[in-house]
């Protein structure tokens, strides 16, 4: 991408967006384009100066090319870094290998303590796969005991799962239950997702639906030619296909953009009579597309992931409210413990009268 | 591999975010130990639960009868000032009415209007409050910060019949409804320009309602409430008295915002 379609971008994302913007950096390895993202992000800023835009930055990235200059950088510009590990040795290089198929873990392991000493609240992404299962609750606890405490956990839903290895991440998801609710009873500060988002699902029942993903309406994707489309894994799609929906110079085809809304929204086939369908996270068209070629047909990995995870969400809340565990309490119900929490870790810095 | 959907779940056994802040203190009984040891931090604690008061949506007076042609908001008619402020620097100290003081008189003149005020914390559709939030001081820079989550707007009164909700912006609401929260010892009200702004909100996002928007004239004591008792048995007598005295005139302003509102609601045609 240019410094020029990319400041397009910019103009555009801050048009139509009322406050402040939320600008991610996607790859490939965005770290390439240092040099470019510094670009991008000063211009931002420039802008903001100028008072023609508000907007937040955020990229991920697998740690190869983090140092100590970028990270300056982050922190001065105020830009969130997150980067994928998937944990223990065993597990990260399983799949994360160097060009030339090198293990990684030794590799980047400092590369993670050093974002962990710059910014302690960085997210950590760790992807399991049917090989690496067996180990997604050792490699958590790997990374929490690291210092982690913001800790993603997806699925390669691609990848091929079968009965026997589902088996093991239902196992694995327990043991990770088990780790949490021992964590929290520790005083342990942390998130960890999916269970966070699936006890909110029910803490917050009254508007959990409402936050959901909706395809072509928040967010929008630009390709390095500066095509639009709906998410991230369209842009896969190329300039030609049903996916893109307008560019940066001629704006957005908003027919094109209500079609593909409407179709994301339609009820999934099997999904109708289901009894979690309040709190189940089918909605994302991104990740059914890529694994059904349908934005509106589920996968069935995920269908299973689903149901997993939640019944552990939901053992985990029951668990911990019947011990009246204060931060399990005031982590989910008190809407003002991110604040508090904040508090707490800066100080007493409140102003004073 | 095909999906299945479930075909039965149990509820689960942890309760949802509204049944919990029913109970405040729940969350008070319980914080974490190193909240417990840090004063500023508990005192932050206490007045952010206040400012999330439970708002149940139920609906006791029936559904609201939507009639597209009745949108209309009446202006906040301004009877007492509204404004002061609570913690140290408070010379005169102030004195909040009540919601359920309020929702009294509010209903009385509202019935004498020949209107039937049955519907309680109804939500208004389409209506979002954004979170609340407030100033703190973060590594030497001081940030707003957003906290809770966009809620619906719920009013406190309604008329089904006529499609017509009012809102009484109250203390305990100040903070959810756009007021702003202090972390600091000294809290700032002013419940006007908190009433316009719910006013223009519903103006801006409602449907089918007639609306009014009343608010807390927080009339003070005043700074010789003391006058001459001299022990501290009058002394209590004398700020009981002052508290009345504040208290009744408050009511007598909030009493005036209602009959401008039934004027504007006759104005309209709408009674
Ligand atoms: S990845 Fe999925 S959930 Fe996220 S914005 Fe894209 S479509 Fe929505
Ligand atoms: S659990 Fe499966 S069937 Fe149920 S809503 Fe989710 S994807 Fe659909």
């Amino acid at each position: 991408m240019s410094l020029a379609t990319a400041r397009a971008a910019l103009q555009f994302g801050s048009r139509l967006t009322e406050g402040s913007c939320g600008i991610v950096f996607f790859g490939g390895e965005p770290l390439l384009h240092k040099g470019l993202i510094r670009d991008v992000v000063r211009s931002g800023r420039d802008m903001e100066r100028e008072g023609s835009g508000r907007f937040h930055f955020k990229i991920t990235t697998n740690g190869l090319l983090l140092d100590e200059e970028f990270l300056d950088f982050a922190i001065r510009e105020d830009v969130l870094v997150a980067m994928s590990f998937d944990g223990v040795q065993e597990a990260q290089d399983r799949h994360r290998r160097t060009v030339d198929g090198g293990p990684t873990y030794d590799l980047l392991l400092p590369r993670l303590r050093l974002l962990l000493a710059r910014r302690p609240y960085a997210s950590v992404l760790t992807v399991v796969n049917p090989d690496t299962a067996p180990f997604l609750a050792r490699s958590l606890a790997f990374l929490q005991a690291l210092g982690c405490r913001y800790l993603i956990v997806s699925l390669n839903y691609a990848a091929a799962w079968t009965e026997r290895s589902l088996g093991v991440l239902k196992e694995q998801l327990a043991e990770l239950g088990k780790l949490y609710v021992q964590w929290t009873q520790e005083g342990r500060k942390f998130y960890l997702s999916p269970f966070e988002v699936k006890i909110s699902s029910h803490v917050n029942r009254h508007c959990h639906r409402k936050e959901r993903c909706e395809l072509a309406q928040r967010q929008l994707s630009v390709d390095p030619q500066g095509y639009l489309y709906p998410c991230v894994q369209f842009t896969k799609a190329g300039p030609d296909s049903a996916w893109c929906i307008g560019d940066l110079a001629s704006g957005i085809d908003e027919a094109k953009r209500a079609r593909i809304h409407a179709e994301s929204e339609r009820v999934k086939t099997p999904c109708a009579d289901c009894a979690i369908v309040d709190r189940c996270n089918n909605s994302c068209g991104c990740l059914n597309w890529q694994t059904t070629g349908s934005v509106h047909e589920v996968s069935p990995v995920l269908c299973r992931y689903e149901q997993m995870t939640l019944a552990v969400a939901d053992r985990i809340g029951k668990t911990l409210y019947a011990k009246r565990d204060p931060l399990f309490l005031h982590k989910h119900y008190n809407a003002a413990y991110p604040v508090l929490s904040l508090l707490e870790e800066a100080g007493d810095e409140t102003p004073q009268p | 591999m095909i999906p299945r959907p479930v075909k039965r779940y149990r509820t689960p056994e942890y309760p949802v975010r509204l049944e919990v802040l029913a109970d405040p203190d729940l969350l008070l009984r319980n914080v974490p130990g190193n909240w417990a040891r840090n004063a500023v931090l508990m005192g932050a604690l206490s007045a952010l639960l206040a400012t999330q008061s439970c708002r149940p949506a139920e609906k006791t007076g029936g559904a609201v009868k939507l009639d597209p042609a009745a949108v209309a908001v009446a202006p906040v008619f301004e009877h007492g000032e509204g404004r002061g402020s609570t913690g140290c620097v408070a010379v005169a100290p102030p004195s909040f009415l009540s919601e359920e003081e309020a929702l009294v008189v509010i209903t009385e003149e509202l019935t004498k209007a020949g209107l039937e005020m049955s519907g309680k914390n109804v939500v208004l559709e389409g209506v979002v409050i954004p979170p609340p939030t407030m100033r703190v001081r973060i590594n030497d820079k001081e940030e707003e910060v957003t906290y809770g989550r966009p809620e619906p707007l719920a009013m406190d009164l309604v008329d089904g019949k006529h499609a017509i909700g009012v809102e009484y912006v109250s203390m305990p609401d100040y903070a959810v409804l756009g007021g702003g929260q202090s972390l600091s010892s000294v809290q700032s009200y002013d419940f006007r320009r908190v009433a316009a702004g719910v006013a223009a909100r519903v103006k801006e996002q409602a449907t089918g309602i007639r609306f009014g928007t009343f608010y807390d004239p927080m009339v003070g004591v005043g700074p010789d409430w003391l006058g001459n008792a001299g022990n501290p048995k009058d002394q209590m007598a004398a700020w009981k008295k002052a508290c009345d005295e504040a208290q009744a005139e408050s009511k007598r302003l909030l009493r005036l915002q209602v009959k401008d509102f039934v004027d504007w609601l006759k104005g309209q045609g709408a009674i």
